[in-house]
């Protein structure tokens, strides 16, 4: 399996702190993990000052709200403490707004229009208000005013690497560390001027971060990849770890291959790849513990020919939640190993197939895990060495549960549903077993980004455990988290299937399918709810999902206007276009499609037909491994491998190389 | 522009199904340390036992089967084969306590207990054969494991005490319609003990599945720094029976499946392994029943 190659590969090179290949070596990390070495949008790794400086720290200290419970980690909603009231600040992503809301009364109190749309929101210690804020590439700081009513005040954007999602603060509150998902970074910045002080390559899809108690490391998942990255916060090239999240599953039996196969087939079981690791939560107690929701995939063995995604014989996908060890930065075994008899119990409850939030509850030792595609709250035994299976309670929330708040004092949760723009506090008390969560469904603009058909596909793409969409309970963004690939290559009917990018990459890029089948989404949509083993959905919601797949939000793509690197992208360009290369001839100007199959020499052993309808190379730098068996684990490794089958590449020098990659960063 | 909130509609969107109440905070320090001896091996056994002979708590009566011819590969599954020739006609025991719902009668499989089930017969082809019998005396949070181990001789129905062992118990998690979960520990393997019903069975993270369809479920969770271990199944309870009232027909007790989820595990933090321990009501309770219980009962 090819990207369980490359992370192994990085799991040998980099499995330990203090190998002292500091930067360098994340560098190569990252372009082992199915990027290039430099991530889009951090080209320039000497960290460059952002827009900050003094204006960043609080005008008015003191004043307004502070933060409650030291919670040190960003989530979709964050809770603050103004005397006796407790606000939650919920991030909206449809509205580009920050609403201030008391928790108490549930009465929205204002709302803060925002830079763009959000990503997590995190109270720092002063009371600063920080929000991550996406398609702006920008950290916004704003200042609570005296009372809760009125809007909060930007005092700066800081400039950051493409996509800032996931923050956290150090435990001495020096130092406020962001994500950037598309940009494959983790930023540190100094928490007073929020100068940045270091940047660190990370692997592709980083999202939340949780820092250990004594602050030496800061854990950040992955969406994709099956790991987590342990970032030594202390060590000067501050090296990188990767906590593999792989999971075991002694109930798959799969023809292993050679010696070393059986034998890890017969003491560990079949491989299942960690995927959907949007959110981390750390507990207090026991103390030391990381908690990764995510799910274990199996994509079914590429070399066979299926009747659908995968080869059907345990579910594709089952919920996990992974426990680390915060001292060692390792898995606890058990936390990501199945039972043989998975699925024994016959309970009719739905699996959290998409996690993506969560927060611990130290009043009753657990974890809650916000579910997208099941609208729920689950809430977990902390102590468990396999939380998954030690679930207490589950509430049923909003449609697309994005964020959650613990308050501690309060004895209760809140809970942002981005999609129905609504907000729930959970009474966590023993009592509050029974009760329903009081809903409060927040304001919107009229002109709300997602409306009528858009919202109806955004719910389908997320519906998890829908007959009609699957048989075994994946969604459409199962595959497609965020609306990008898992990076996982399925067996299916047709031979191996690297799974596609889909935002972005629809329009003007008929025909659909790895071989062109379907000349309409709608054709290709029907093809992929058989292969699921669904139902099938009516047509003006196979319509409003086409409709939402069309307008996904996109990552932003750093393009260099100056310098030497927009010299290089110039230079990539020509040698892109130019005869000699030839990779203009069907990816044609700008990475666009021509809209036809060619063998290009790919086709694998499981594979019916040689030609290949030629793919969209928009985002192509974050949607590794490549081809459609998922063959080449890089961009130089495509350049270099395909030579002659598509296109001529490999004789190029290494600077024109590098200028083709820079190129292909842009698209 | 902004739309006015609704609170209401989005009332109507809300509905909880919480389950189980909270797991209780089990510390392996609090659990009792104790050991239950292996059973005897065969070489220590009486050629017979007299008729007429016996051991409190324990029945042994004529099985159903008496005076079958005995198979032809008799003895192969006790561990040690008979002496050939098998007889023309076996003689069969039915062993199982005063009440066979609140037991769990083991015996001897190849050195190992094993076959626990709330009755066992033997086959006097078989000889003497040494046999187990466990029960629960609930207390609170505190327990006892009552295990009387004997000499069962099928041919004549005698019985002779081997040994009797008192196990201290200590709970660890309560669940639906009275179910607990206790344990005891040997160093650092903690043995769960369940009070279980006919039907269940729990699977352990190294692959050994363990029968929970007797009146004790015996398991071990082993306690490793950094790896972890779990046991995960399920057994049954059942609910009251409930009397014909206003009108209402009596309900007759209905068996639920109750969910266990139990595990150990240390990580470099923690001075001694963390013990988990949850359980909850895989199967939901028709309405009618559930609303002739008190909550309090189902919730326990």
């Amino acid at each position: 399996m090819v990207t369980g190659a490359g992370r192994e590969a990085g799991h040998r090179a980099f499995g330990r702190f203090g190998v002292g290949l500091g930067a360098v070596a994340a560098a190569i990390l990252a372009a082992a993990c199915g990027g290039s070495a430099k991530a889009p949008g951090a080209a320039a790794q000497a960290p460059s000052q952002a827009t900050a400086s003094a204006r960043c720290a609080r005008k008015s200290p003191g004043v307004g709200a502070a933060r409650l419970d030291d919670v040190r980690e960003g989530n979709g909603v964050a809770l603050a403490k103004l005397g006796d009231r407790t606000v939650a600040y919920v991030a909206d992503e449809d509205d580009n707004v920050l609403h201030t809301v008391d928790v108490a009364s549930g009465k929205e109190l204002t709302t803060t229009q925002l830079a763009g749309a959000p990503g997590q929101v995190m109270v720092a210690k002063d009371g600063r208000v920080l929000v991550a804020i996406r398609d702006k590439s920008q950290l916004q700081v704003l200042e609570p005013a005296a009372a809760a009513e009125q809007p909060l005040a930007t005092l700066c954007g800081v400039d950051l690497p493409s996509e800032p999602v996931g923050i956290a603060a150090t435990p001495d509150d020096a130092t406020v560390l962001v994500t950037s998902g598309w940009g494959r970074a983790l930023t540190a910045l100094d928490a007073d001027q929020m100068k940045t002080r270091y940047r660190v390559p990370l692997a592709r899809e980083p999202r939340s971060i949780v820092i250990s108690d004594d602050g030496s490391k800061a854990f950040i998942a992955h969406v994709v990849g099956s790991r987590l990255s342990a970032v030594d916060l202390k060590a000067p090239e501050h090296p990188v770890r990767t906590v593999d999240m792989t999971g075991h599953d002694p109930g798959l039996v799969r023809r292993n291959r050679g010696v070393v196969g059986l034998l890890k087939g017969s003491t560990k079981g079949q491989e299942r790849m960690g995927c959907q690791s949007f959110a981390l939560a750390k507990s207090v107690d026991p103390p030391g513990r990381i908690f990764a929701p995510q799910v274990l995939v199996d994509p079914g063995d590429g070399e066979q020919n299926t009747s659908g995604y995968g080869d059907g014989f345990r579910a594709a996908e089952v919920a996990s939640i992974g426990v680390v060890d915060e001292g060692t930065s390792e898995a606890i075994d058990a936390s990501l190993k199945l039972s043989a008899n998975e699925g024994h119990l016959g309970t009719q409850q739905k699996e959290c197939l998409l996690p993506r939030a969560a927060a611990t509850d130290s009043n009753h030792r657990s974890l809650l895990v916000t579910c997208l595609g099941i609208d729920a709250v689950v809430e977990y035994d902390a102590a468990s060495a396999d939380p998954r299976t030690a679930e207490k309670r589950r509430w049923q929330v909003g449609s697309g549960p994005t964020g959650i708040a613990v308050d501690k004092a309060g004895n209760r949760a809140v809970v942002w549903s981005q999609f129905d723009q609504s907000l729930a506090v959970i009474d966590l008390s023993d009592e509050g077993t029974k009760a329903r969560p009081a809903m409060l469904a927040l304001s919107r603009k009229a002109k709300g980004a997602v409306a009528g058909d858009i919202a109806l596909g955004r719910k389908l793409f997320h519906s998890a455990g829908d007959q009609r969409i699957s048989a075994d309970g994946r969604a459409c963004a199962s595959c497609h988290p965020d609306g990008r690939d898992d990076s996982l290559t399925w067996a299916t009917p047709d031979g191996p299937r690297n799974t596609p990018m889909l935002a972005g990459r629809l329009g003007h890029t008929a025909p659909f399918g790895w071989n062109g089948t379907a000349d309409t989404v709608d054709g290709h949509l029907h093809q992929t709810f058989q292969r699921l083993r669904g139902r099938g959905l009516e047509s003006h919601e196979v319509a409003a999902l086409e409709a939402f797949i069309n307008t996904m939000r996109t990552p932003t793509v750093h393009v260099p206007t100056v310098g030497p690197e927009a010299e290089r992208v110039a230079r990539g360009k020509a040698v892109f276009e130019s005869a000699e290369t030839a990779c203009a001839t069907c990816h044609t100007a700008g990475g666009a499609v021509d809209g036809a199959g060619h063998d290009v020499g790919s086709k694998a052993r499981a594979d019916h037909d040689p030609k290949f309808d030629t793919p969209s190379l928009r985002f192509v730098s974050g949607t590794a491994p490549y081809f459609h068996d998922g063959r080449y684990r890089t961009l130089r490794e495509l350049l270099v491998g395909s030579d002659g089958k598509m296109g001529h590449t490999a004789h190029l020098s290494p600077e024109d190389l590098e200028a083709l990659e820079a190129y292909m960063r842009t698209l | 522009m902004k739309r006015a909130a609704s609170p209401l509609a989005a009332i109507v969107l809300a509905c909880a199904s919480a389950t189980a109440a909270p797991a209780a905070r089990p510390a392996l320090g609090d659990i009792p340390e104790a050991a239950v001896p292996e059973l005897p091996v065969l070489d220590q056994r009486p050629t017979s036992i007299t008729a007429g002979s016996s051991v409190g708590d324990l029945r042994v009566n004529a099985g159903p089967n008496n005076g079958m011819p005995a198979p032809a590969h008799h003895g192969h599954f006790r561990g040690k084969r008979a002496p050939a020739p098998a007889p023309a006609a076996s003689t069969q025991a039915e062993i199982t306590g005063e009440k066979p719902e609140n037991v769990c009668v083991s015996v001897l499989v190849n050195g190992r207990d094993a076959f626990r089930s709330s009755s066992m017969f033997l086959e006097s082809y078989e000889g003497v054969m040494p046999v187990r019998i466990e029960s629960v005396k609930e207390a609170g949070d505190r327990a006892t494991l009552s295990i009387v181990d004997a000499w069962v001789d099928p041919a004549t129905l005698g019985a002779k005490e081997i040994r009797r062992v008192e196990v201290p118990l200590r709970r660890l998690a309560t669940g639906p319609l009275g179910a607990s979960v206790y344990a005891f520990r040997s160093k650092n393997v903690v043995n769960l003990v369940v009070p279980a019903g006919m039907n269940g069975q729990l699977n352990a993270s190294d692959g050994r599945v363990v029968s929970a369809s007797c009146a004790v479920a015996r398991a071990e969770l082993p306690a490793e720094r950094g790896k972890g271990a779990t046991l995960t199944g399920f057994f049954t309870r059942q609910t009251p029976a409930i009397e014909a009232k206003d009108g209402l027909a009596a309900v007759p007790p209905m068996t639920i499946r109750v969910g266990l989820s139990a595990s150990s595990s240390q990580t470099s933090r923690d001075p001694d392994p963390v013990i988990s321990v949850v359980l909850r009501a895989l199967d939901e309770l028709p309405p009618n029943v559930r609303q002739r219980i008190p909550q309090a009962q189902i919730d326990e």
